[in-house]
């Protein structure tokens, strides 16, 4: 249980902090029935995020949109990189991707 | 043969580049210097400021090597090196690249550190930006990308010190606040000393060292100190992250990649310290362009006493806050599935 607080905070802190980091203006909540779950509200649409520890497998994130009229069923991501990766899809669908380069000249 | 060292001379327009540099050539250690010149218009003129050789000066005119001209800087260096190995032109030993005055450094490095047919031939030295003592503090005010020409820069050098009115220490104070990693440095119609600007190796595995040693030295001491610039605020961000804890390789590579996607091109320049789980007595040097990053390069031994990992983020108006929470949470998730693994 205290492990799971951990990753609620976790999660609060990721999603506000990544929410500045998209320029996004939207709020995050924490679910009071569980402790590893998250609502975020931003324009106009309602994503939750939570981090599933107690079903026998590896923990894995669920992410599921709540746009009106356009919902989706909670999808699992394996870590941290494509949780946030579905987020800010629901979020800002037409942001460009970006993907780590590695430089090909002698460091 | 050894990469060829490559530098970036940038500027705000008037911050005394050309003036630098013409006087930099001047001296015998730089005799073997290729330049090229990046001017807007189709008649250049600084190229007939520079007092060298015409043979190893290359104009690249008709548009800035930031926004539309990067093929072409590829394919100039290229044939430089090219001419070279021909003996068309002098055996020179380094390429000084002098952007446009409104150019933006992060895409001319990007280029630098991406193309395939420049990467066993260069090697990229780092990025020197002159700063003028009179008007540059109200071109930081007015224009992004003076602030972005400081924010990049590996080596800061004030210009026109000695006609400025008034003290540069605010100047300084602002530019330190800007980017802690960079030396600052002044000049006076372009009288300093070369190897303080391009034999520093900031991008040199054999220097690597002592640059560390020299931007470690800039960093903040304070356990996850931010700077925040002056009231002119600039939209740039410094922000200096310790960790005490070692980072398993793959935390810190799911940390970079995340960086990579989430930020782009607001993450402007990263460099890093690191003290990895694996190799916690040779620390790795990582150095990133928006999302371009070059490998790691290893330390044989930490440079000092401070073994803690130390990143410092240069960014455009991103939450430093942000980064200690992901690389936290990040590192949580690896230590558990391999703790995970370890119990099963």
């Amino acid at each position: 249980m205290a492990q799971d607080i951990g990753w609620g905070n976790r999660a609060d802190a990721l999603i506000s902090g990544a929410l500045a980091v998209w320029r996004i203006d939207g709020r995050v909540i924490r679910d009071d029935d569980k402790p590893c779950a998250i609502t975020v509200f931003a324009k106009g649409i309602k994503v939750t995020v939570e981090r599933i520890t107690d079903d026998g497998d590896d923990p894995y994130w669920e992410v599921a949109s709540h746009e009106p009229g356009a919902s989706t069923p909670p999808l699992p991501y394996a870590g941290i990189q494509g949780m946030l990766r579905a987020v800010r899809g629901f979020l800002d669908p037409d942001q460009p991707a970006a993907r780590l380069v590695i430089g090909s000249g002698e460091a | 043969m050894q990469p060829t060292p490559v530098s970036v001379l940038t500027g705000f327009l008037g911050s005394g580049k050309t003036t630098l540099l013409s006087r930099l050539l001047q001296h015998a250690d730089m005799a073997r210097t290729a330049v090229v010149i990046n001017e807007f218009g189709e008649v250049g003129l600084d190229h007939m400021l520079v007092e060298a050789s015409d043979e190893n000066i290359v104009q690249l005119n008709s548009g800035c090597l930031c926004c539309t001209i990067r093929g072409d800087l590829v394919f100039t260096l290229l044939d430089l090196l090219n001419r070279r190995q021909r003996g068309e032109i002098m055996d020179f030993e380094r390429i000084v690249i002098e952007t446009t005055g409104l150019a933006d450094p992060a895409p001319v490095l990007q280029a630098l550190m991406t193309d395939d047919a420049l990467a066993s031939a260069i090697r990229v030295e780092g990025v020197v930006t002159t700063v003028d003592a009179v008007n540059g503090s109200a071109t930081l005010d007015r224009h992004g990308e003076s602030v972005k020409q400081a924010a990049v820069a590996d080596r800061i050098i004030i210009t026109k010190t000695d006609i400025a009115d008034t003290a540069v220490s605010e100047l300084e104070h602002r530019l330190k606040a800007l980017n802690p990693m960079a030396s600052l440095l002044t000049a006076v119609q372009g009288d300093i000393a070369p190897n303080l600007l391009f034999d520093a190796g900031a991008f040199d595995p054999s220097s690597k060292t002592s640059d560390v040693q020299n931007w470690l030295g800039e960093a903040p001491a304070a356990h996850a100190h931010a700077h925040d610039v002056n009231r002119h605020s600039d939209d740039i961000r410094a922000h200096t992250m310790r960790r005490k804890q070692p980072i398993h390789a793959v935390a810190l590579t799911l940390f970079l990649e995340i960086l990579a996607e989430q930020c782009n091109a607001d993450l402007l320049r990263l460099k890093g310290l690191v003290k990895l789980v694996e190799s916690p007595d040779r620390p790795a040097v990582i150095h990133g362009v928006q999302n371009v990053f070059n490998p790691p390069v290893w330390l044989d031994q930490w440079p000092g006493e401070d073994r803690d990992s130390l990143l410092v983020f240069i960014t455009k108006d991103l939450p430093g806050a942000w980064f200690e929470t992901l690389l936290e949470a990040v590192e949580a998730e690896v230590a558990e599935t391999y703790a995970r693994r370890i119990n099963t």
